[in-house]
């Protein structure tokens, strides 16, 4: 039973969300208390989890539980859920912000605002339970994006986002080897883990590809603790993860670092010229969780303890900004704001110095000091931007003891861990396998040492410097005129673009529909015949067929041939009904006397014959039905009204002549080198030639009954082949009765024009 | 048992007749047949015990109830079912039109999956496709013309490739291997036009703009299921195992490439047709299917299955749109088109899993990015056309709950069916068994 505890916060956040669902027509009114009550549940249940993991030994405990057993033999992979001590700890992250956002809930006037973090929340909490197995990863992402989109109401832009960040991580999982298999993302190398990195950070909403997570309201910014922090903390643990196979110093590569750099920047940078204080609350969250993913970038132990530090960081100060927005300033809270803002921006002795002294002293130590430079930059605009929120902040309605003691413990837990790092300890060396050392001890060994001090100099200015520039910052701001802010806001965010690019590539799709004439054109069949000769000759060409030396044909065969070409070029130029009947009914006698020639049994050549006669029967019964409309009713109108073919558009006589010419060579120019005997020149060339004729005069036809007259004479010319293949007298009854129902149709659809066109073309109207 | 066989053909044959007896005047109680017939005919294909039974018929050929043909005859049977649910206060004269004709096509499609001899099931094949020419009710009969004209041209025009590289795949022997290029170069046109996968769908769009749905949806879901059927039987038909290696490079690569620009064409199909993004719809998934085939793997087989199952409820589902308003409509489209995405949390998903899971690795991973972003390009098909009105005949909507709840319970299932695949996949199983006989 033990194993449902995996799946029990999410389930309490669950039942929390449903509890203030905003539905009609529930049998039970919204209770704050009973939400509240289940986020507490939750994080309870969160922590019973981690103490699950961690206490049984002498292994650690991994929790497995199958949320649906596909079949074995077929499925080598079931969604199911694995929960360790690093997914544990993220799931109580989870929680955590899930409950933050819960006891702030409490303040407001409706409760129906509190589902939504709460049902985020929840499909976080099962979404860090199952990703780490390939079909539970794509179960937690289903749940997270539905739970966004209805939820969080993050639109379709969010879902689309959100789904392609789905199939990059289905592409990175099928795309490993042993794929299907059980396998953990952990495991996962080369391509296929880069697949699933871009799928990461689409799911934390890291910039560029940041649209998945939606953005905060300013009215309700307290939601953002699960709405906002839920799924990046989900895409966080995604990395932590990816981050477990990888050697020491593995990831300080520009390739490795640059996308949590650029995201780094645009994060603060964005933050700084932010509209509001939401949007520039959102920025620097990404900016910090950038941070992070730049820790487990560094790879090994250690980058993954720094990235755990990090994400505690980033948990404890944006959260406990989410849930203070709007609180009334009292003294604690004065005092645990400041404490936050301090976490956020890295000063000692918070949490949040321990986690980027850390990181800096790593990335010193390769000597990536462009990264460094980068990183202090980027710090800050989100310094500055830090600065810029705190000072516009909403009017406080709320006294909110509960988030008071919330954010009081929050800030005291950053202040603990950071002065005494120890307490962190058990848990980053249970995480990641060796524990770090404490960035404050650290820093003064470090500044103590003459041979260390510029080293340490270097960092402390790193992190100090920030605050400094930003000061410069905050003046530079009001010169930059809204506008001109706006429009940088505008081509940085990059919504501009991806929109123009998506209805770029939306158009280029229609144009391709309208142009080419696939869309209720007559184009269509000949584009479809096209594409058929085409795709043909491309599989014989893959299949490397090589020419084969051949005699000329002999005399009979050319015979053969040139009478078949005569009568394929009068049926693609003549267009007349009495021409199309007639000439295909010479087809039928041409293709018996071949036949007979050949020395196919004479009842089945002669079956031929008769097929034929009785397909121009039909064809020329459908003309007689031929509605008589206005006109004199007369065989010879009904014959006309039968081939009519509307003026304009079509190729010109030249051109069907020149496409005609260049068939007829082709088909003189196909040997058959490997059935010489089942398929010798003297029925082949004919039976092409009658091919060539029949699809030429289907193509260009305008009216049934030269589609039909054009269909047919291929079918007749394909009969050469058939016999001679297989000249048995089942298949021949089958062809004769396929043909037979050819015509039949054909019939039945030739009467569709109406004789009145017929005179109504005359007349020029 | 082997008279059963009969009934497989009898059923849909006496159904024809019945309903064309009936006409328009008694249209509702000739639904009521129909719905009966394909329901007895669902039942008669769940029997295990027909399974490889041989019934002799004329110069030692016979029909024989392969486990494909008995897959095919299944699905056949339940896109039947649900279309013929979906003409429900259709029409009497499309109604009287309709149903009789699509027996008949059925009882051919039926005799084509189980008659012994290759030629002669493409022959019963073509000519049941053919049939559907006669199902448009005479006021739309001149409108239709072309289109209806076209298709069966490009039927007509299709069916000699693929007798004729059947005929040349009888010829072929270990000293003329070259025949099987031959071979191919015939019958991958053939099968792309039947199947409609780019660059051979244009048939399908001329269709859909210029005949009733109800036509339309007979064809791709009667027709094209048959087709499907027809050539999982050419790859599992042990006369010509060496057909099956050559074919997979172009099973994967016209596959990718359909589910490709399929999906792309469907994103960018016009807002206003009801029809073209639904017909690209499902060229985009057979292009998935034809990959899956590729595959040659069992599992993979199986997905295939899976997700021809998920196409023809997915079909119905789509069929039924029309018929109800509102969200409803939104539904029905939404996860018609999610499903034949492969979109994860429906009936496609587990399909599109075993499928890109058993591609391999190497130069299929491209086709594999191919098919996830055609998927992906579905998906935001249906996002795009959620918030726009799907132009419809209003005076078709069913103002009562019928439709509503049966458009409900097709959402429920396909949702059902794509978290717990484990409900169907091991009939499907079966029925794949000796399919990929040169790979085990």
């Amino acid at each position: 039973m033990v194993q449902y505890l995996a799946i029990a916060p999410a389930l309490a956040l669950f039942a929390g969300a449903l509890s203030v669902a905003p539905l009609p027509r529930l049998p039970w009114r919204p209770s704050r208390l009973a939400a509240a009550g289940a986020a507490i549940l939750a994080a309870l249940l969160s922590v019973a989890l981690l103490y699950v993991t961690w206490t049984v030994q002498p292994e650690p405990v991994t929790l497995q539980l199958v949320l649906s057993p596909w079949s074995q033999p077929v499925f080598r992979a079931t969604p199911a859920v694995y929960v360790d001590v690093v997914a544990a700890v993220c799931v109580l992250l989870v929680t955590g912000a899930a409950l933050l956002g819960a006891l702030r809930g409490l303040e407001t006037s409706d409760p129906r605002a509190m589902s939504g973090p709460l049902l985020v929340g929840a499909a976080g909490a099962l979404f860090v339970a199952a990703a780490y197995a390939p079909l539970g990863l794509v179960v937690g992402w289903l749940a997270l994006d539905l739970a966004t989109f209805f939820g969080a109401r993050g639109g379709r832009r969010a879902l689309i986002v959100g789904q392609l960040g789905l199939l990059l991580a289905i592409a990175g999982l099928v795309g490993a080897p042993a794929a299907g298999e059980a396998l953990g993302i952990s495991q996962l190398e080369g391509s296929a883990r880069l697949w699933v990195m871009a799928a990461a950070a689409i799911r934390l909403g890291l910039y560029p590809i940041w649209w998945a997570v939606p953005r905060s309201e300013r009215t309700h910014l307290w939601r953002a603790c699960g709405i906002r922090l839920a799924p990046t903390i989900a895409g966080l643990y995604m990395f932590l993860r990816l981050a477990e196979q990888t050697a020491p110093g593995e990831g300080l590569n520009v390739r490795s670092l640059l996308p949590s750099l650029l995201a780094l920047f645009a994060g603060g940078l964005l933050g700084w010229l932010a509209a509001n204080r939401a949007e520039s609350l959102d920025w620097q969250t990404t900016y910090s969780a950038s941070l992070v993913v730049m820790a487990a970038s560094l790879g090994g132990a250690v980058g993954r303890g720094i990235a755990l530090v990090m994400l505690i960081g980033l948990v404890v100060s944006r959260g406990g900004q989410y849930v203070l927005d709007g609180v009334e300033d009292q003294p604690a809270v004065r005092a645990a704001r400041m404490v936050l803002a301090a976490t956020a921006v890295a000063l000692p002795p918070t949490i949040g110095f321990a986690g980027m002294w850390l990181l800096y002293r790593e990335l010193a130590a390769f000597h990536l000091y462009w990264v460094l430079a980068i990183a202090v930059l980027a710090a800050s605009f989100a310094t500055a931007a830090l600065f810029k929120s705190s000072r516009r902040r909403r009017p406080a309605t709320r006294k909110g003891r509960p988030t008071v003691v919330m954010v009081v413990l929050l800030a005291g837990v950053s202040l603990l861990t950071g002065l005494w790092f120890g307490s962190l300890d058990p848990l980053v060396t249970r995480v990641a396998s060796r524990g770090l050392p404490s960035a404050l001890e650290d820093l003064w060994l470090t500044v103590s040492n003459p041979l260390t001090l510029a080293n340490g100099l270097l960092l402390l200015g790193a992190i100090v410097l920030p605050a400094l520039i930003a000061l410069g910052l905050m003046r530079l701001r009001p010169r930059i005129s809204k506008q001109r802010r706006r429009a940088l806001r505008r081509i940085l965010r990059l919504t501009l673009l991806a929109e123009i690019l998506a209805r770029a590539f939306v158009s280029a799709g229609a144009e391709l529909q309208q142009s080419s004439g696939l869309l209720e054109s007559r184009r269509a069949m000949a584009w479809t015949l096209l594409a058929v000769t085409v795709t043909g000759s491309l599989v014989i060409v893959a299949g490397g067929s090589t020419p084969a030396t051949r005699a000329m044909p002999s005399f009979p065969a050319m015979l053969m041939f040139s009478l078949a070409a005569l009568l394929a070029a009068l049926m693609v130029l003549r267009g007349s009904a009495v021409a199309t009947l007639g000439l295909l009914l010479a087809a039928y006698v041409l293709v018996t006397v071949v036949l007979l020639a050949a020395g196919v049994q004479p009842v089945i050549a002669l079956t031929k014959v008769l097929v034929g006669a009785l397909v121009v029967a039909i064809l020329a019964v459908g003309v007689g039905q031929t509605p008589a409309g206005d006109s004199d009713g007369s065989l010879l109108s009904r014959l006309q009204a039968a081939a009519y073919e509307p003026r304009g558009a079509g190729l010109s006589t030249l051109g069907v002549a020149l496409a005609l010419a260049a068939g007829l060579l082709l088909s003189l120019g196909v040997h058959a080198s490997e059935l010489t005997e089942q398929l010798p020149d003297a029925l082949l060339h004919p039976a092409l030639a009658l091919i060539v004729g029949g699809v030429l005069t289907a193509v260009f036809a305008r009216s049934p009954m030269r589609l039909a007259g054009g269909v047919l004479f291929a079918l007749a010319g394909a009969e050469l082949l058939y016999a001679s293949l297989d000249p048995g007298l089942m298949i021949t009854g089958g062809l004769a009765a396929f043909q037979l129902l050819v015509a039949v149709v054909s019939s039945f659809f030739i009467g569709a024009v109406t004789v009145d066109q017929l005179s109504r073309d005359r007349m020029g109207t | 048992m082997s008279g059963l066989l009969l009934l497989l053909v009898g059923v849909p044959l006496a159904a024809a007749a019945i309903t064309y007896y009936l006409g328009a005047r008694r249209s509702s109680l000739a639904l009521r047949v129909s719905i009966l017939a394909a329901v007895a005919l669902v039942v008669l294909t769940m029997s295990r015990a027909m399974v490889d039974v041989r019934l002799d018929l004329l110069a030692e050929r016979g029909l024989l109830l392969s486990p494909v043909a008995q897959l095919g005859v299944q699905l056949l049977a339940l896109a039947m079912l649900g279309l013929v649910l979906s003409l429900e206060d259709e029409e009497p004269e499309l109604v009287a039109g309709w149903l009789p004709v699509a027996w008949l096509s059925v009882a051919g499609l039926t005799v084509a999956l189980m008659i012994t001899s290759l030629p002669l099931a493409v022959i019963a094949f073509f000519g049941a496709a053919m049939l559907w020419a006669f199902g448009l009710p005479d006021s739309s009969r001149r409108r239709s013309s072309g289109p209806v004209m076209r298709y069966v041209a490009l039927l007509a025009l299709a069916m000699p490739l693929l007798m004729i590289a059947f005929l040349f795949a009888e010829e072929r022997t270990t000293a003329t291997p070259q025949i099987e290029w031959i071979t191919l170069a015939l019958a991958v046109p053939a099968f792309g036009l039947l199947l409609g996968v780019i660059p051979l769908h244009a048939w399908t769009l001329t269709l859909a703009s210029g005949t009733p749905r109800a036509m339309l949806f007979g064809v791709i879901g009667l027709v094209q299921t048959a087709g499907f059927a027809l050539l999982l039987r050419a790859l599992t038909t042990s006369a010509y195992p060496w057909l099956v290696e050559p074919s997979r490079g172009l099973l994967i690569g016209g596959g990718a490439i359909s589910m490709l620009v399929g999906g792309w064409l469907a994103l960018s199909a016009r807002m206003d047709d009801p029809d073209d993004f639904l017909v690209l719809a499902f060229v985009a998934n057979t292009g998935l299917l034809l990959a899956g085939l590729g595959a040659h793997s069992a599992a993979a087989g199986a997905g295939v299955a899976l997700l021809l199952f998920a196409r023809v409820l997915a079909l119905v589902l789509l069929a039924m749109a029309p018929r109800v308003a509102g969200t409803r409509r939104r539904i029905a489209y939404a996860f018609g088109i999610l499903t034949l995405a492969g979109t994860p949390g429906l009936a496609g998903f587990p399909g599109l899993w075993l499928i890109v899971t058993h591609l391999g690795s190497g130069r299929t991973s491209l086709a594999q990015v191919a098919l996830l972003a055609g998927s992906a390009m579905l998906f935001a098909t249906a996002v795009r056309r959620w918030r726009a009105d799907v132009p419809g005949d209003e005076s078709h909507v069913d103002t009562g709950p019928g439709a509503g709840r049966i458009v409900l319970v097709l959402a429920v299932l396909l949702v059902v069916l794509g978290l717990a695949p484990q409900i169907i996949a091991p009939a499907f199983t079966g029925a794949m068994r000796g399919m990929y006989f040169v790979y085990p």
